[in-house]
């Protein structure tokens, strides 16, 4: 579920839609949570798919750390890659803003820790774009988000939540937002292809 | 789904966004199709969802005829409403042209066709715009709509079809074009008053 501050616009055609901030959103903000809405697709059931679906459920999920496929009910499901991304994991499938959002900002994520399954060249034109996004960069980029993660979590604690209602291990997030518990590190985002 | 040559696009302040044809879409076409993605709740599901959510699915859902809320996982959930609608349904689970669509055109159907369970006030511009939109308005308007709808559909056959492949009842469409008198109108669509709640059926094609 997508943060209710949100909303889907058309970029460009080589972009297509994203997803961009209505109101300024503080650091720390849970922008997205994976929710029960969220259509589920085990490995097998993404094979069995027509070959039309498999594409669109390939574009628009990620594969969590479980191997599942999970296509975002919401709006969430156009959130773009940035190799500069503004959000990143607290704990799997929830992603906190790691910066301050202005209203009208895209949100993006960075589809390193999506799991791939190909390669797929990258066009976010930050200053220090990796040009290719790929699985094996949460394993060797993870350590850079867990400490953008760390920096967040002092006002994640603070700043209003709308979403922690909705994450699935909020036993997890709670002890990791007191400080309790070590961040969840991005390296383990990364399964054996 | 919604047809290839679409794309979504700011249309003005009060009406937000929309679905605009990238080209040529002529009468007949098959412009949206219920897929196996797209995802149906029940009121249960609804009610235990944050106002946000609700919120926003209310607005972007529509209601089949088992009462079931369905949200389409595409665009399709941005096609707004107009009381001279481009788009149109018979009793199958698609929507059709019913009229040629030029390039850069927005594509609308009629909401009154969608089960509305309140009134929505209207600002669509259109000539015989009917100012607020009545759950009532579908049992009325059911035989407008149909002309349209059955006239364009007899060209199903005579215009690139790109969605053909999603269509989930082509059975059912084949025969209908082969037999007219067999055609379901879209009536067929409009939920019961009261009554119970199936269980989603995409589960079913997936």
């Amino acid at each position: 579920m997508i943060h209710p501050h949100t909303e889907i616009r058309f970029i460009n055609d080589a972009v297509g839609l994203g997803v961009f901030a209505t109101k300024p959103i503080p650091r720390g903000t849970i922008m997205w949570t994976r929710c029960a809405l969220d259509l589920v697709f085990t490995p097998a059931a993404v094979a069995a798919l027509r070959p039309d679906y498999r594409r669109i459920v390939e574009t628009y999920s990620y594969i969590a750390v479980d191997g599942d496929s999970i296509l975002c009910w919401d709006g969430a499901k156009h959130v773009n890659h940035s190799c500069a991304a503004n959000t990143f994991a607290a704990i799997p499938d929830v992603d906190l803003a790691v910066r301050d959002l202005a209203a009208g900002e895209e949100i993006t994520c960075d589809y390193g820790t999506c799991n791939l399954v190909h390669e797929l060249a990258c066009l976010c034109g930050a200053p220090r774009c990796r040009g290719t996004v790929r699985r094996r960069d949460a394993t060797d980029h993870g350590a850079t988000w867990d400490a953008l993660v760390a920096a967040a979590l002092p006002d994640a604690a603070r700043v209003p939540q709308p979403l922690r209602p909705f994450v699935r291990e909020p036993a997890r997030l709670d002890a990791i937002l007191r400080g309790e518990a070590g961040v969840f590190a991005h390296a383990q985002y990364h399964l054996a292809p | 789904m919604i047809h290839p040559h679409t794309e979504l696009r700011f249309i003005r302040p009060e009406i937000g966004w929309g679905v605009v044809a990238t080209r040529p879409i002529p009468r007949g076409t098959i412009t949206w199709a219920l897929d196996p993605l797209d995802r149906c709740l029940t009121d249960a599901e609804l009610a235990a969802l944050p106002a946000f959510a609700q919120r926003q699915l209310e607005t972007y859902s529509y209601v089949d005829r088992r009462g079931l809320h369905v949200l389409c996982w595409d665009h399709a959930r941005f096609v707004n409403h107009s009381c001279d609608a481009n788009c149109l349904s018979v009793g199958y689970e698609f929507e059709l042209a019913v009229r040629d669509i030029a390039a850069g055109e927005e594509l609308t159907d009629d909401y009154g066709t969608l089960n509305l369970t309140e009134a929505f006030p209207c600002s669509c511009g259109a000539a015989r715009c009917r100012g607020t939109l009545l759950p009532a308005d579908k049992f009325t308007l059911a035989p407008h709509w149909n002309a349209l709808a059955r006239d364009a559909f007899f060209l199903l056959r005579s215009v690139p079809q790109p969605l053909w492949e999603v269509l989930l009842e082509k059975d059912e469409i084949a025969a209908a074009l082969a037999d007219p008198a067999r055609l379901r109108p879209i009536q067929t669509h409009f939920a019961p008053a009261t009554g119970p709640q199936a269980a989603p059926a995409v589960a079913a094609w997936r």
